[in-house]
């Protein structure tokens, strides 16, 4: 019996553990959604639909991402602008887990996942 | 801290809960054994609840303050600046300003990358600008034109969107230096 109590101590332990790895993990990321820098200069709402950031991007018209009205440009592991994975989830709000930085007045994210 | 706190934790209720039993002491009853570890836990309970509350104070008070940060920041975006003899730098790729590697552009090559997603804009005192033409377009064929010179020069007005610099270009063309 005393075992048993044990063993459950130890698992509710173990999920509690793991479960503010997933919040930790979840906090690193940055929430926000696409949104069409152009628009945004403009004072207008930059936020884009799907079919509306692939047409942004086919002109060539600079998408960027949004959180809590700062935007940043979005890079891939690569080093190249994201726009691709930007236009796969414009609509929704998102959180791009990576790497924030700036550099000559450029805030950006490296982006290694999107969900 | 929530993750050492919780190894802590478990490590205390591993040994309080271990088979180091001391045999000149009267053993507990179960009932007992559960009350003290219940009252453990509590305990803990309670420091993590504590701590957590802490925490999330130190969380309000840096939200506010970055709160009180956006409002100045929206209020100084609100003024943007007008120069007459404008701004003299680079024209270059955003990835490049970035990285400080800089490729030689041409027209074609800019053309190329703003198709494929890459922005070019302008580079200046070591801050990079999206150039937008006084229609509010991103004016990166203005660009394309110039981006063989060697030293491109702007006017217009400079303005600061969600931390993004911008200038609203009312001329670009090649340097030109005045005696």
């Amino acid at each position: 019996m005393r075992k048993l109590f044990v063993a459950i101590l130890v698992s509710v332990s173990l999920v509690g553990l793991a479960l503010t790895q997933v919040d930790i993990n979840a906090q690193s990321g940055i929430t926000g959604e696409t949104v069409s820098l152009t628009s945004e200069v403009l004072g207008q709402d930059g936020g884009v639909d799907i079919n509306r950031a692939k047409e942004l991007y086919k002109a060539g018209q600079p998408l960027v991402f949004n959180s809590n009205g700062k935007l940043y440009y979005v890079l891939n592991a690569a080093g190249n602008v994201d726009a691709k994975n930007l236009v796969r989830n414009a609509g929704k709000q998102v959180t791009i887990e990576g790497n924030v930085k700036s550099s000559n007045g450029v805030s950006y994210i490296i982006a290694t996942s999107y969900k | 801290m929530k993750k050492i706190l919780l190894v802590l934790l478990l490590s205390g209720l591993l040994l309080a809960c271990g088979g180091n039993e001391n045999k000149d002491e009267p053993e507990k009853s179960l009932s007992e054994q559960v009350e003290d570890t219940a009252n453990e836990m509590a305990e803990d309970a309670e420091e993590t609840a504590n701590e957590m509350a802490e925490d999330a104070a130190n969380d309000m008070a840096e939200g506010a303050e970055k709160a009180v940060d956006e409002v100045k920041k929206k209020v100084g975006d609100a003024t943007t600046k007008f120069t007459k003899g404008g701004w003299t730098g680079k024209v270059v790729k955003l990835t490049d300003a970035i990285t400080g590697n800089y490729e030689a552009l041409n027209a074609g090559r800019v053309k190329e990358l703003v198709m494929a997603g890459q922005y070019v804009g302008f580079l200046t005192n070591g801050q990079f600008y999206m150039v937008y033409n006084a229609a509010g377009n991103y004016d990166w064929k203005n660009l394309a034109r110039v981006v063989d010179q060697e030293l491109v020069t702007i006017q217009g007005k400079v303005k600061k969107v969600g931390g993004m610099s911008i200038i609203m270009a009312t001329d670009i063309g090649a340097f030109v230096q005045h005696d």
